[in-house]
């Protein structure tokens, strides 16, 4: 039995190790693709309709003789409010890559992942576009909403600002323009850490990005401060954020696929 | 004509669980969307068919979420078949008898051996590839301890309302 028991394991781990060498070397690539392809149009679908419905929820009910036609056109406003918001980012994102000498591509959202610890969104576009590791993802008026973690043929793995192993050099538009560190938190919260003591912070400071990192440009937008936590024990102090994008509503976004240095 | 039939089955309710999975991340607030269902799913199959295939059919679970992973391919995979083949191990040798509290126990040992392969396989992957391990958080074991709570929960619930509309799962009808 115990024979068995050790048997079964082995073969198991066995099968495991394999297609993880079969994924990495890409021989599993076709199948996945085709694989994906099909959860891919159930994931994206699941992902607008639970957009719609929260758009749906936030309108309130009025006379309910009235229910069966005010719950279409609730649902023809919802769909209005989706097209117009989807509108309004596209003219946001093409005004703020105006003049600018950055490549980009748009991408929609077509689902989270479903690790419970960490905040990533799928996107619609990967390698073949010329989406790659590292690049930046910004919603609408460059808002920056997370980096690009893995790119495949067709699909890429976006983790967000507030993932808590998200790391993004940040600068403050205080006085002393401030440098630190924008980290996440659980999908929770997202903070500015390493601001040295003697700096000044006020409530409402914007913070964009420091250009310190490569391919991230300086002056994208990350969010606002929204309460600073000071001990005089420590060595820095920290910022607390609010993101200037909802990262729980992101459908459509663009990928900074390479920044002109100059 | 009937395993034609039963493939196609197999297929659509395999589609159907982890379809059912991602609605129930994306749609549910927090802290519902914790529920993990691929995980329930694989406890009842388990006590229902008390038969190896199911660690297969696991392991077939468990790759099509790791294509939903921002994690390294085969951190969910491994953690997740694993404790499936620990869960059937467990069942087999020490919670047999299918009662209500023997399958929440199987459900919590389960789901701590599933998460801690988890934490170990990406200490590991930060250890071996120079990346930041910032896993380990009171965040962390708060998320944990929801997904805990309320998936053993909803299995009870389930468990529970399926001993009442068949025998296979009651207690008196153990084959021996």
């Amino acid at each position: 039995m115990e024979k068995t028991k050790k048997k079964t394991i082995i073969a198991v781990s066995f099968v495991i190790l394999v297609t993880i060498l079969l994924h990495f070397s890409g021989w599993l690539s076709p199948l996945e693709n085709r694989i994906k392809n099909i959860l891919n149009m159930g994931v994206g679908y699941i992902y607008k309709f639970n957009l719609n419905v929260n758009e749906q929820q936030n309108q309130t009910l009025v006379c309910p003789d009235l229910q069966t036609e005010l719950n279409k056109l609730k649902i023809d406003k919802a769909k209005l409010a989706i097209i117009e918001e989807e509108n309004k980012q596209l003219r946001d994102q093409l005004n703020f890559f105006e003049n600018k000498q950055i490549k980009h591509t748009g991408a929609q959202v077509i689902g989270r992942d479903f690790e419970p610890f960490s905040s990533s969104i799928i996107l619609n576009k990967g390698l073949k576009d010329g989406v790659q590791e590292g690049n930046p993802v910004v919603a609408s008026g460059g808002v920056l909403v997370g980096k690009i973690i893995k790119s495949e043929d067709t699909t890429s793995v976006v983790r967000l600002i507030n993932d808590n192993q998200s790391r993004i050099a940040g600068t403050l538009t205080n006085k002393d323009t401030s440098i630190g560190l924008v980290e996440g938190g659980y999908g929770i919260s997202v903070h500015m850490n390493l601001i040295p003591q003697n700096e000044t912070i006020n409530i409402g400071d914007t913070v964009i990005t420091s250009g310190l990192e490569a391919g991230i440009p300086r002056g994208l937008l990350i969010g606002t401060v929204e309460s600073v936590e000071k001990e005089p024990y420590q060595p820095f102090q920290k910022a607390i954020l609010q993101p200037l994008s909802n990262l729980n509503k992101l459908f459509l976004v663009s990928v900074i696929t390479q920044v002109d240095e100059d | 004509m009937k395993r034609i039939i039963k493939f196609i089955s197999f297929l659509f309710s395999t589609f159907l669980i982890f379809f059912l999975h991602s609605f129930i991340f994306l749609a549910l607030p927090f802290p519902f969307y914790q529920i993990n269902l691929v995980f329930i799913v694989v406890v009842l199959m388990v006590i229902w068919y008390e038969a190896g295939w199911v660690v297969w059919y696991a392991f077939l679970l468990f790759l099509l979420l790791d294509f939903y992973s921002a994690l390294p391919f085969g951190i969910t995979l491994f953690s997740g078949t694993m404790s499936a083949l620990i869960i059937f191990y467990l069942y087999l040798n020490i919670f047999t008898n299918k009662s209500w509290y023997g399958v929440l126990a199987l459900a919590f040992l389960g789901l701590i051996v599933f998460r801690f392969i988890y934490i170990i396989l990406i200490f590991l992957d930060s250890l071996i590839f120079g990346k930041e391990f910032g896993i380990i958080s009171q965040d962390l074991f708060r998320l944990i301890s929801w997904e805990i709570f309320l998936t053993v929960a909803t299995l009870g619930i389930i468990f529970i309302l399926l001993t009442k509309f068949t025998k296979r799962l009651n207690s008196i009808m153990i084959k021996t």
